[in-house]
């Protein structure tokens, strides 16, 4: 690399910077029209924590987050499982076309540790996305995960049991799940920051 | 040449040796004799048995931006290592060792200055017998200029043919036989302690020194480390051994210290520590991208190895795994969960067939046969398996809407759930 490459390449980063502290927080489309509109920004936030409280599990609430995966890993970010109840399939996500390189599974043995490892995943600039199933979280940890999830700029998403919704939460945005007839799911937005509760319908395709 | 001479306080010979190997960080060609060598190649008094480590820093002198900065590098590590120390310098080994002996660290660096110095030197240092420097003495010679202004037939028929040799190596007239020092394959080095220590935040300092050396080494090599042991030593209990993986090749003691440290934090010592070893046998070439600060991909990799090591320390080398694919049509091997350092990539093809996002670690029997939805997918496992079975597979759901991958099998009978279609 030449000097005035460098300089160039220095100075476009000092713009890209000055850009990113001032600019608005960004958003990642979730693949689903119908959804993308309820949202304010037009999607999933991201540098934020999302909080993902299916009826139960097995009715999409992973296929739901796959478009947005998707394009977070072929953007070049890396992302992180944690301690997921189940085996996230690997031959499942790749014939979705999920970059299987850029999957980091983490299965901590304490709750504890999986609430920090998410912390250290979502304060990496380096991973677009964090999905974890904690065990159980308190408002303070939620506060904890948040402020991370804003350092690292990458969407967090945490699986909840539906009661978690009773409590409150700092989280951007809450949605709750519930499985309808033919693969279609009802997602009923509890809280948004900047945007109004309400509901839709999409079809995640997680059946054949 | 120029040489430098560093006296070490007295350390074992593999001390020594590793002091070695720490110094090649600077120099291709280094030296050390230990004390015993030493007393035994010229019977001196015992007060002047050093441990002797040489340093050919001429040839380094323009990679280092010249004597100061190259001096002042040494220094600065050999603080770190915080090693009490005396050195000299000079164009020949011999000079360097009188100089460091007499205490005295400003460089001569060519042949003029140094045959104007001998003046300042005294015969003592030169570590001749001592019936020799009796004999000299009583001949009224104290200084080295006084011996070198005689005639060295003379000198040779006076004082034996092993002081002229000694003077004229001290001038470069004749070459010091000085055995390289190699690189072992095997890296080991240990540090014992002299009290038994119970805290393992007093174990950082030390910590520090070993690391320090091991990074000197790996340097000397061009090598780098993806994994190591840090073995704790106890009186009766088995040794606590510490392993320690990075992602990518590393050699920064400083990475290295702070990822023990998240291990050490959490330890909880059975007995107080006697002694450190760091133990290593796998070496990788240094990773490269080490250097590049002003690719954004190559800084996010960095980041991505970086909290990986870090999870790694704290949750055990187990927590951490990379998915992959493998050829195979049975849906248990179809997969692999690998360590993240395992470099291999997955480049199988997936199945055309559809698999749900989640998979029970284990088949689990299911009390009633669910509501099939679409099916039969037939998966037989091989008979060369020893796990003789056929499957038929289908995707379900159960009442409350949750979608099922379930299969039935023929040769026992019965339905299984083995995945979600999460």
């Amino acid at each position: 690399m030449n000097r005035s490459a460098l300089l160039e390449q220095l100075a476009e980063r000092c713009r890209h910077g000055l850009r990113a502290a001032g600019a608005a927080p960004r958003y990642q489309p979730t693949g689903f029209t119908a959804l993308d509109a309820l949202l304010p920004g037009g999607g999933w936030p991201l540098g934020a924590l999302n909080e993902i409280m299916p009826a139960q599990p097995g009715i999409g609430e992973l296929s739901l987050l796959l478009p947005a995966l998707i394009a977070l890993a072929r953007s070049g970010r890396y992302l992180a499982l944690i301690a997921p109840p189940w085996l996230p399939y690997p031959p499942a996500l790749a014939q979705r076309g999920l970059p299987l390189a850029q999957l980091l599974l983490v299965q901590p043995t304490t709750p504890r540790d999986a609430l920090w490892a998410t912390e250290q995943t979502l304060r990496c600039p380096a991973f677009g996305a964090v999905l974890a199933w904690p065990a159980q979280v308190e408002e303070r940890s939620l506060r904890r995960l948040q402020l991370a999830a804003e350092a690292g700029g990458s969407a967090g998403w945490l699986y909840r049991p539906t009661h978690a919704a009773e409590a409150s939460s700092p989280a951007a945005l809450r949605l709750q799940l519930e499985a309808l007839p033919a693969g279609a799911l009802q997602v009923r937005i509890r809280k948004v920051r900047g945007g109004a509760p309400g509901a839709v319908v999409v079809h995640p395709a997680a059946a054949a | 040449m120029l040489w430098l001479c560093i006296l070490p306080p007295p350390l074992d010979a593999a001390a020594l040796q590793r002091l070695g190997w720490w110094a090649q960080q600077w120099s291709g060609d280094i030296s050390v004799r230990a004390a015993e060598a030493e007393a035994a190649a010229t019977r001196s008094d015992p007060s002047l048995r050093h441990d002797v480590l040489w340093l050919e820093i001429g040839a380094s002198l323009a990679l280092f931006g010249g004597l100061a900065a190259l001096l002042a590098r040494i220094e600065a590590a050999l603080g770190e290592l915080d090693y009490p120390f005396r050195h000299g310098m000079a164009p020949t080994p011999a000079a360097a060792l009188l100089r460091a002996r007499a205490g005295c660290s400003a460089p001569c660096a060519d042949t003029a200055a140094l045959q104007r110095s001998w003046r300042a030197f005294r015969l003592q240092w030169l570590a001749l017998p001592e019936a020799t420097l009796a004999a000299l003495a009583a001949s009224g010679l104290t200084r080295i200029d006084q011996v070198l202004a005689l005639p060295s037939d003379a000198l040779a028929r006076r004082f034996g043919p092993a002081t002229t040799r000694a003077l004229r190596r001290l001038q470069g007239l004749e070459a010091e036989p000085l055995p390289r020092l190699g690189l072992p394959t095997r890296y080991h080095s240990r540090c014992e302690f002299a009290a038994e220590v119970h805290d393992t935040q007093a174990l950082r300092f030390p910590l520090q020194r070993l690391l320090g050396e091991f990074q000197g080494y790996l340097r000397a090599r061009d090598r780098a480390v993806q994994d190591f042991t840090l073995c704790l030593e106890h009186a009766h209990h088995a040794e606590t051994r510490l392993q320690v993986g990075t992602a990518q090749p590393e050699r920064a003691a400083a990475r290295l210290l702070a990822l023990l440290a998240l291990q050490l934090e959490k330890l909880a010592l059975p007995e107080g520590v006697r002694a450190l070893r760091v133990e290593a046998r796998r070496f990788t070439a240094p990773s490269v991208l080490q250097q590049d600060l002003f690719d954004a991909a190559v800084e996010q990799q960095q980041q991505w190895h970086e909290t990986c090591d870090r999870l790694r320390a704290a949750l055990g080398p187990g927590a951490l795994s990379l998915p992959r694919l493998q050829a195979d049509h049975r849906p248990e091997r179809a997969y692999r969960y690998a360590p993240v350092a395992d470099a291999a990539g997955s480049d199988h093809a997936p199945v055309a067939a559809p698999r749900p996002c989640m998979l029970l670690p284990e088949p689990q029997p299911l009390a009633a046969p669910p509501q099939l939805l679409a099916g039969p997918e037939r998966i037989e496992s091989g008979w060369w398996s020893g796990e003789d079975a056929t499957r038929d597979y289908f995707a379900a759901c159960d009442a409350r809407g949750s979608r099922l991958w379930v299969y039935f099998d023929r040769q026992r009978g019965g339905w299984y759930l083995h995945g979600l279609w999460s």
